[in-house]
């Protein structure tokens, strides 16, 4: 999928502003940005429910939304289903749309794939909000797609239904070869499952790459530890004086939070520490996580 | 994509709504209605006019039919239209349910096609319903003499009429897109119709009324007399017109097919523009 220069606006606001961003075939693009940020107004504008005031989006190199759409399953937001009728119907409804004439192999098929085969006869309207994602993943599945694109899919899930979402995706991406497409707020997630990231903020894109990209950006691509000492004063005051070393704030467990830059390293800062006398009591590397990176790049 | 299988799918949802189904269920009654007060009237000893009732109505098995007509099309069955089509579209708009189907390879007049589509297969439906039954229950109760064209060709003119309301109905519901929306709007402009009608009528009459030194009005005024059959009510009240034979201007038509094309034209390009919540 690529995505050149896109822009929607609501009235005098601008939700998404010269959006470029590429998913490549195999990806699992984690698509970041903190609320309001124009994820779903650009995930709308993807598969055809809003028009772009500008730009232009192409999927397979198909630029004509409605043929686009052929072969790309969405979940868009809150999912939303004919209550009265059952998930199966609602399926069958949605195969019915994807000009599948006998989907039944099918439906039974994205069923057993999200585990809701046993409750497909329910009424949809009985479904909890975890059924309900699921039946929506499996509607997005109709069809074989070879691009899934999924805003906020583990969003009201309680913590066990968010780990098997996360896995179906992870599932989807490595066994049956779909590339994902996810919007989400949880950078753990992300982390966890994505190979490339883009982060949104205020409708622009902040920041795109490989998750190891991502970390490695800036300046503390050199390193962070986390440091305490008995004598916290003599701690802040050594760190201060040392060219490369620069205080972060407070870490976990009230430990000092230091980026250290080339020349100095790790190994340079303790002994510089150690050097003016500082009773060090404990000194943890620090990975800097993908929620680290969000938060400097959206502010 | 195939066209039958989106009216598959959208004639299957429409007719899972309970009040399709309710609708159903009402076309069935009033042919079963129709004939039983056609009955009692005309075995009544009710004089109207110095006439006996009784001896004017004319009881037979297409009268029957005409009479479930004539109390289908005093708005009852338009109500369901207007209800099913509001929420057919409006309604899973607000619902979200319509952005379900449009992330599926499929056009937005594509759609809208399968929805006015299912809508025509419903009120064919009720009509189909209504007119056996109520032919049936006339014939046992009658016999079959009496006016089997005008009857049928009423039956076929409620389908078109209705039909054309549909499309009107979607039109103003693209534009709204609330189902208390487009319910309210069709009322106003039902209303505002009627009034319009009457307005005409009674003008025109006092017109006519007016010694010919008087009756110095714009020719304005004139084409508007003349543009009654082109009013909603005078359109879609094909059904009841065609039912008792009444030789319907070519101008009655245009407005019919006006109302159906122009609905539907409006409809196809209002939700083309629009964005998709």
């Amino acid at each position: 999928m690529e995505v050149r220069g896109l822009t929607h606006r609501f009235g005098a606001r601008v939700a998404v502003q010269s959006l470029d961003l590429t998913v490549r075939k195999g990806d699992v693009y984690g698509f970041l940005g903190p609320n309001g940020a124009g994820k779903t107004t650009a995930m709308r504008c993807m598969v055809g429910l809003l028009r772009p005031h500008q730009g232009s989006v192409q999927i397979f190199g198909e630029g004509h939304p409605v043929r686009a759409r052929a072969r790309l399953g969405a979940m868009i937001e809150t999912p939303a289903f004919h209550d009265w009728m059952s998930g199966r119907d609602n399926l069958w409804l949605s195969a019915c749309y994807l000009g599948l004439p006998d989907p039944h192999a099918e439906l039974d098929r994205v069923l057993d794939r999200v585990g809701l085969r046993e409750r497909a006869l329910d009424k949809a309207g009985a479904y909890s909000l975890g059924m309900r994602q699921r039946l929506s993943i499996a509607r997005a599945l109709l069809g074989q797609p070879k691009l899934l694109l999924l805003d906020e899919p583990t969003n009201g899930l309680d913590p066990r239904g968010m780990h098997e979402v996360r896995q179906l995706v992870r599932s989807l991406a490595l066994h049956d070869g779909i590339t994902v497409f996810l919007s989400t707020h949880l950078l753990a997630e992300v982390q966890a499952i994505c190979n490339r990231v883009g982060i949104l903020q205020k409708g622009r894109l902040q920041a795109e790459g490989t998750v190891e990209e991502l970390l490695a950006r800036g300046d503390q691509a050199d390193g962070m530890v986390e440091v305490s000492s008995s004598d916290p004063a003599a701690l802040a005051a050594a760190v201060a004086a040392l060219p490369g070393a620069e205080a972060k704030g407070e870490g976990t467990q009230g430990r000092l939070r230091v980026i250290v830059q080339a020349p100095l390293d790790v190994p340079g800062l303790i002994a510089g520490l150690v050097e003016r006398g500082v009773p060090l009591t404990s000194v943890v590397p620090q990975r800097r996580s993908l929620e680290d990176v969000f938060l400097e790049l959206t502010g | 994509m195939s066209a039958l299988l989106l009216l598959r799918a959208e004639s299957v949802k429409l007719l899972s709504r309970r009040s399709a189904r309710l609708g159903l269920v009402l076309a069935a009654l009033l042919g079963i209605v129709g004939p039983l007060l056609l009955g009692t009237l005309s075995g009544s000893a009710i004089v109207v006019n110095g006439a006996d009732l009784g001896e004017t109505l004319q009881a037979n098995a297409p009268m029957a039919a005409r009479w479930a007509l004539s109390l289908r099309d005093f708005w009852i069955m338009q109500a369901f239209v207007l209800l099913l089509v509001s929420q057919s579209f409006a309604g899973e708009l607000q619902a979200r349910t319509l952005r379900e189907d449009l992330v599926r390879p499929v056009g937005r007049s594509q759609v809208l096609a399968a929805k006015l589509g299912a809508m025509a297969l419903w009120i064919g439906l009720t009509l189909a319903l209504q007119y056996a039954l109520s032919i049936g229950l006339g014939a046992v109760l009658f016999g079959t003499d009496g006016a089997w064209r005008d009857v049928s060709l009423g039956y076929v003119g409620s389908f078109l009429s209705d039909l054309s309301f549909a499309a009107f109905t979607l039109a103003v519901a693209t534009l709204v897109r609330s189902v208390v929306g487009t319910a309210v709007g069709m009322l106003l402009f039902i209303v505002f119709s009627k009034l319009l009608g009457w307005a005409l009528f009674l003008a025109e009459g006092a017109a006519n009324a007016l010694p010919p030194e008087m009756n110095q009005l714009p020719q304005a005024a004139y084409w508007l007399f003349a543009s009654q059959p082109m009013l909603p009510s005078a359109a879609w009240g094909l059904g009841g017109e065609l039912a008792v034979g009444a030789d319907l201007l070519w101008v009655t038509w245009a407005a019919w097919a006006l109302y159906l094309l122009g609905g539907w034209a409006v409809a196809d390009r209002a939700f083309a523009w629009s964005d998709i919540p």
